[in-house]
């Protein structure tokens, strides 16, 4: 054997490994036992890790006859799934992706010959933003199910991941230590949820906050003029991608979802609906709900200006279903 | 299919069980085979072909240049084969940013053109597994080796799937002699093997995931806003993470194939704690660099023909070196970088040498400092999403410029220059030593204590673990 190799037989350092490993694995066990019993005595709950690839894993399990949601963190927070469900008699997946925008879904939707049902979030901040971020976020997500769909075992190690994280705690991602031994130390309650949140609701408020502050009237002396042209690069693809999903068969509702303070003035001096959400609903002509101008929904507490409180989700829901119904466009049970 | 992922333990469990259960060596050759083209195929299916087109080009050239006594039908064999499978590896990993350069040097001269869309994906590990079949015809064709009869064998060697994606590149001379005759795998090797795969694990999944990358991506991607100190913490932090992630893939393939009583050859041996670059690269991925000298550097004339022609040669070793790592200029430039380290080295060598000083603690600790700094600077251009972003980010750190945002926390940084300052002091101070030694030192029940820490540090490591970065290469 030459020398530059790490032997098995002369390089070995003596000692009795698989004793050591053995015991240095039991050990280990018992370690994680034992955090994960603290853990749930203090109640903390478990979660699953909110990334593209338990995106890529919901999106492979979808029905043929389920409605899809799309849209951003808005969306992840504002709609019940649960609430959808009893209210239409049919099966919804979230699959919002928290500060991404839907038109590199939407367009790979349609690329792929999707004919089925639709329901799209629509934040023009989002959409049409000059920062590539929200789209590079929703193409990595595509990419995640891209490499799960390419992969022999993609799916069952998901699968199993998501498994293990809804029923530890100590895979609780978004759990610090260091918080945990703080909070532990001065007797505080847990500081993440504890209760197994659902998918896509990171940046959601597990208990409500109540409104924010008011901010002043918005500005809109000084709205912009200029449309980049990636602006009507984007509403072109999502109006190709839209049109060739109903041109199959398939539905498309749109809503937007409430917003207050800062973000409204955003929306309102940047991205005015004269030149964004509303040429997208007139081009593509599909059912359209915006929450600003519905009596119950604009009334819903918006604690940072972007996201309802989790606890209204079900009302939010509800409504939502209901406008839609109204007009024909989602089913009764 | 990555070491650090459930599929695998799954898969471990079954294939080294199974390599218990199966009655003779050839039984248990075919279920290797057959597991490392499940272990690569669990990546992308189709890929395997291209390691099967590998393996039957260069079996059967192979042979083909030992049977032939015409040196010139014996060069154009290993011509052959350099054809295929460099052209292979130029293809799926060299063509679109060949084609992307075009298109910039003519626009450079105001050619607007643009190259059809060149989608390639580049199969994982192809760099990895090319090498190593180069190495065996090359081999049979200078007479270091005859050429193998079983085809089995062969088809092992090249994929055995500890070392299929992220090397180590194992020698021909090295590998095939092992499957010749059965291995029987000891108490100690097996548990050996588990001690490493556990340090490994910890390596890349709780220093190099947990710690490390999340700052590295913090500062890297917002390399404008970042100030001069977030900028050195970055790259302290990159420094370490490439360390952990690739030792770390190595100590586990090392101690994957150990279990089933197999030796791969050492990748890493404290590499941070070199003194000098020739030093350096006879620590840092000792297999590729043996590799690039005995088959590309020696190939090239090494240092045989004058003081020129071996700086020429070394610094063409070193471009194709940083070439090799990535298709893009910036991998070019690092391999520059740490040409050029080597040729200044070669001049301070011959002028300063003699000199006693040069010698002492204090010259061997500035041709440390110096040694780590150096690399650092390059480690930049090797991380940095862009020249613009690599130049910022040094011009920061030269400057110590004021940040627009803090992307790093005051903790975070503490524990970043820790560990880091950890890892580099430690490679200095057992610098000449071997982990095994290091190992036999620490009494039994302190061992079982920290593979016990080790494990649960893994297990409660952040979900965020991500495939090992040599796989891109």
């Amino acid at each position: 054997m030459p020398p530059s190799l790490t032997t098995p037989n002369n390089r070995l350092p003596s000692g009795p490994w698989v004793w050591s490993a053995v015991l240095g694995a039991a050990l280990a066990a018992l370690a994680l036992s034992g955090v994960e019993l603290a853990l749930r005595s203090q109640g903390y709950g478990a979660s699953v890790t909110d990334d593209g690839g338990l995106w890529a894993l919901e999106f492979s399990d979808r029905g043929p006859d389920d409605w899809l949601f799309l849209g951003s963190s808005r969306a992840a927070c504002a709609v019940d799934l649960q609430t959808f469900e009893q209210e239409t008699g049919q099966r919804a997946v979230q699959l919002a992706i928290s500060a991404g925008q839907p038109v590199p879904v939407l367009t790979y939707l349609n690329d792929h010959g999707f004919a089925g049902r639709l329901i799209v979030e629509l934040t023009p901040q989002i959409w049409f933003v000059d920062d590539p971020g929200p789209t590079q976020i929703s193409q990595s997500y595509l990419q995640a199910l891209y490499d799960q769909e390419r992969a022999l075992f993609g799916g069952l190690e998901r699968r199993a991941t998501r498994s293990l994280q809804s029923s530890l705690r100590i895979l609780h991602t978004e759990m610090d230590m260091f918080d945990l031994v703080k909070a532990a130390v001065r007797g505080e309650p847990p500081a993440v949820a504890n209760e197994l949140r659902p998918n896509r609701q990171r940046y959601c408020f597990p208990s409500r906050q109540g409104a924010a502050p008011e901010v002043g009237p918005p500005d809109l002396s000084d709205v912009i003029q200029a449309r980049p042209a990636q602006h009507d690069e984007r509403l072109d693809a999502a109006v190709l991608a839209i049109d060739g999903i109903t041109a199959r068969g398939g539905s498309v509702l749109l809503f937007a979802a409430p917003e207050s303070g800062t973000k409204r003035n955003t929306h309102l001096l940047t991205y005015p609906d004269a030149l964004y959400a509303g040429v997208l609903v007139q081009r593509t002509g599909m059912p359209f709900v915006d929450a600003m101008t519905d009596p119950v929904l604009s009334q819903l507490a918006v604690p940072d200006y972007s996201h309802i409180d989790t606890p209204d989700a079900p009302v939010f829901t509800a409504r939502l279903v209901e406008r839609f119904q109204e007009d024909g466009d989602l089913p009764r049970p | 299919m990555i070491f650090n992922s459930l599929t695998f333990v799954l898969f471990f469990v079954l294939v080294r069980g199974g390599y218990s259960l199966l009655p003779t060596w050839r039984s248990r050759k075919i279920l290797l085979l057959l597991a490392s083209y499940l272990f690569y195929a669990a990546w992308n299916p189709p890929f395997v072909l291209l390691i099967v087109l590998s393996t039957c080009v260069d079996y059967v050239l192979a042979r083909q240049i030992a049977q032939s006594t015409v040196q010139s039908r014996r060069k154009l064999l290993v011509v052959a084969s350099l054809a295929v499978n460099l052209g292979l590896l130029s293809y799926f990993k060299y063509s679109t940013f060949v084609l992307d350069s075009f298109q910039q040097s003519l626009a450079v001269i105001g050619v607007n053109w643009s190259p059809p869309m060149w989608n390639v994906i580049l199969p994982v590990g192809i760099s990895f597994y090319t090498f190593q079949t180069l190495s065996y015809t090359i081999d049979v064709y200078r007479g270091k080796l005859e050429p193998k009869e079983s085809l089995l064998d062969f088809a092992v060697f090249v994929t055995f799937f500890p070392q299929l994606v992220a090397g180590p590149i194992v020698r021909a001379v090295d590998f095939l002699p092992q499957l010749a005759v059965p291995r029987v795998c000891t108490r100690a090797q097996f548990g050996w093997g588990l001690a490493l795969i556990t340090i490994g694990l910890f390596d890349k999944v709780v220093l190099g995931d947990g710690v490390m990358a999340s700052v590295v991506a913090a500062t890297y991607d917002r390399w404008s806003m970042v100030s001069g100190s977030e900028a050195l913490i970055g790259t302290m932090a990159f420094t370490a993470q490439i360390f952990f992630d690739f030792s770390g893939y190595s100590t586990i393939a090392i101690g994957v194939a150990l279990t089933f009583g197999f030796a791969l050859p050492d990748n890493f041996h404290f590499p941070y704690g070199a003194r000098g670059f020739s030093d350096f690269w006879q620590r840092w991925h000792i297999s590729l660099s043996s590799w690039l000298r005995d088959y590309l550097y020696i190939s090239l004339g090494g240092n045989r023909k004058g003081a020129n022609r071996t700086n020429i040669n070394l610094m063409l070793t070193m471009l194709l070196g940083g070439l090799w790592h990535g298709a893009g200029f910036r991998f070019v430039v690092w391999g520059a970088l740490h040409g050029s380290y080597l040729l200044i080295e070669r001049v301070i060598d011959r002028r300063m040498g003699h000199l006693s000083w040069y010698h002492t603690t204090v010259g061997r600790l500035l041709g440390w400092s110096l040694t780590l700094s150096a690399t650092m600077l390059a480690w930049v251009f090797f991380r940095a999403n862009s020249f613009e972003a690599a130049f910022a980010l040094i011009v920061r750190m030269v400057t110590w410029a004021p940040g627009s945002v803090d992307v790093v926390n005051p903790l975070t940084s503490v524990i970043v220059v820790g560990v880091f300052g950890a890892t580099v002091g430690w490679h200095y101070v057992f610098r000449n030593m071997r982990v095994e030694t290091l190992v036999q030192a620490v009494p039994v029940p302190l061992r079982v204590g920290i593979l016990a820490v080790m494990l649960f540090a893994v297990a409660m490591a952040p979900g965020n673990s991500a495939a090992f970065i040599y796989f891109q290469f």
